[in-house]
């Protein structure tokens, strides 16, 4: 069965005129968010967009943008009550090494 | 910097050698079997569950045989060769401070510049003539495969997500079918998850009701025993209760729950255990405080629990997670000081039957 997480909220952004149709995002993709139609990139799933910043990274020509992060309330929550920003967080499921900021 | 490191590598290989590369099999022993159910059970042991960085020789690769990269992750390396059994191939591990490769390229650590940094480091341009890197596809979140093309020299392909998937992508000469490149959240995959979800919220559970069966127990003359295990049962069974359908029935049952937002599956899972509770245990409505605590306190905690379940699921955004958390947190704080208040009226009643 499919998962599917809240619509409508990805930050994910396509610059077609940018696009040489490489397909570098389809392949960095784990989400299946991508897809090549006429030498361009299309995306035809913009709700399994989890934000990650595989395509983003990946993409030589700087068509694709997005706020890139780790959906994970433990981080959002410890950013909340230490800084009060929820982008600020860090999770604690990483014991000492995470001191370096060393876990997801 | 990643220059100047390379081009001193490059330039100190004649004085200092470069260690031989450590000899792996792909058998699995039951220390193998052992770390990869205690990194399911414990934190701390996941944590130094470790293998060095460097070049690793799976079976007796040549310089023909393809170079495969990985974490240092013990359980990542472990994954990867024993699903290469009967292969030889070159296993490169960065240095990701023992973070999977995944959640290491969303942090930062298997980036560009760290595999850069080990394929000179190992003199790996001297090992094999295939000029080819496969990178694990999950990696793609922290590696830019055209610049660390220009600065390796190799070409760089993204592998499938799965090690499993990766002798018939080898076979197919380095084609990844669509499903190879899409990650999963099976029911196992879940339930491998459960026990690191349930024991450090059983923890803090555990405490909180330790101090209110003290809390229970105590008379003029001192804390009675058996006082306090009466007035703690209920809430026991309440916050055995809310861990059950917050930590093990999200993940176990995730795709059939109803609700997108974790915290609304959590609430779902935690409404029907509290109703459960209360019609099958007279115990747990034993006075209308109680029953009133459990009605709302057990989904409450329930949903907060499977709510920080996002962090380990492979499909929830960071905009969708703030979106959630906007809607959700003014009705957690709220929700801890309700539950406060009818938690002290239960106690309040207690005391005074006791």
């Amino acid at each position: 069965m499919k998962h599917l997480y809240i619509s409508g909220v990805s930050t994910l952004k396509l610059t077609i005129e940018k696009c040489t149709g490489c397909g570098r995002c389809v392949e960095a993709c784990p989400h299946g968010v991508f897809d090549i139609h006429d030498h361009r990139a299309q995306i035809i799933e913009p709700d399994n967009c989890m934000e990650c910043g595989a395509c983003s990274q990946n993409c030589s020509f700087g068509a694709l943008s997005v706020k890139n992060g780790v959906g994970c309330a433990v981080a959002m929550i410890n950013g909340l009550m230490t800084k009060g920003d929820p982008d600020q967080g860090t999770c604690d499921c990483g014991g000492e090494a995470n001191s370096s900021g060393a876990c997801c | 910097m990643t220059n100047d490191n390379s081009s001193r590598n490059q330039g100190s290989n004649a004085k200092i050698p470069i260690a031989a590369p450590v000899r792996l099999s792909s058998t699995m022993t039951l220390a193998d079997r052992y770390g990869a159910i205690m990194c399911r059970i414990s934190n701390s042991f996941r944590m130094k569950y470790t293998v060095a960085p460097g070049l690793y020789a799976l079976g007796n690769p040549d310089q023909d045989s393809p170079v495969l990269i990985t974490a240092n992750y013990r359980l990542s390396l472990n994954m990867l060769r024993a699903h290469l059994a009967h292969r030889n191939a070159w296993i490169l591990v960065a240095d990701t401070k023992g973070i999977n490769v995944w959640c290491a390229a969303g942090k930062g650590t298997f980036c560009t510049n760290e595999i850069v940094k080990q394929v000179s480091a190992c003199n790996l341009k001297s090992i094999t003539s295939r000029r080819v890197l496969i990178l694990p596809q999950l990696g793609a979140s922290g590696v830019s495969a055209s610049k660390l093309q220009k600065a390796s020299g190799f070409s760089v392909h993204f592998g499938p997500v799965r090690a499993s998937d990766l002798p018939m992508y080898l076979d197919n000469n380095c084609i990844a079918s669509p499903m190879m490149r899409r990650v999963q959240f099976s029911f196992i995959d879940r339930a491998k998850l459960v026990p690191m979800e349930t024991i450090p919220a059983s923890q803090k559970v555990g405490l909180f009701l330790l101090f209110v069966a003290v809390l229970c127990g105590i008379t003029r003359t001192g804390i009675i025993y058996r006082q306090a295990l009466t007035g703690v049962l209920p809430l026991l069974i309440a916050g055995l209760v809310a861990l059950f359908s917050g930590t093990v029935l999200p993940p176990l049952l995730l795709p059939f729950i109803p609700g997108r937002a974790f915290s609304i599956k959590g609430f779902v899972t935690g409404l029907i255990g509290a109703v459960a509770m209360i019609s099958l245990l007279p115990l747990c409505r034993s006075t209308p405080f109680l029953t009133a605590f459990n009605l709302f306190s057990v989904p409450a905690l329930s949903s907060y629990l499977a709510f920080l379940f996002t962090g380990s699921s492979t499909y929830t955004s960071p905009s969708g997670v703030k979106a959630e958390l906007k809607m959700a947190w003014p009705l957690y704080l709220a929700s801890a000081g309700i539950s406060a208040v009818l938690l002290i009226m239960v106690l309040i009643r207690f005391w005074r039957i006791a």
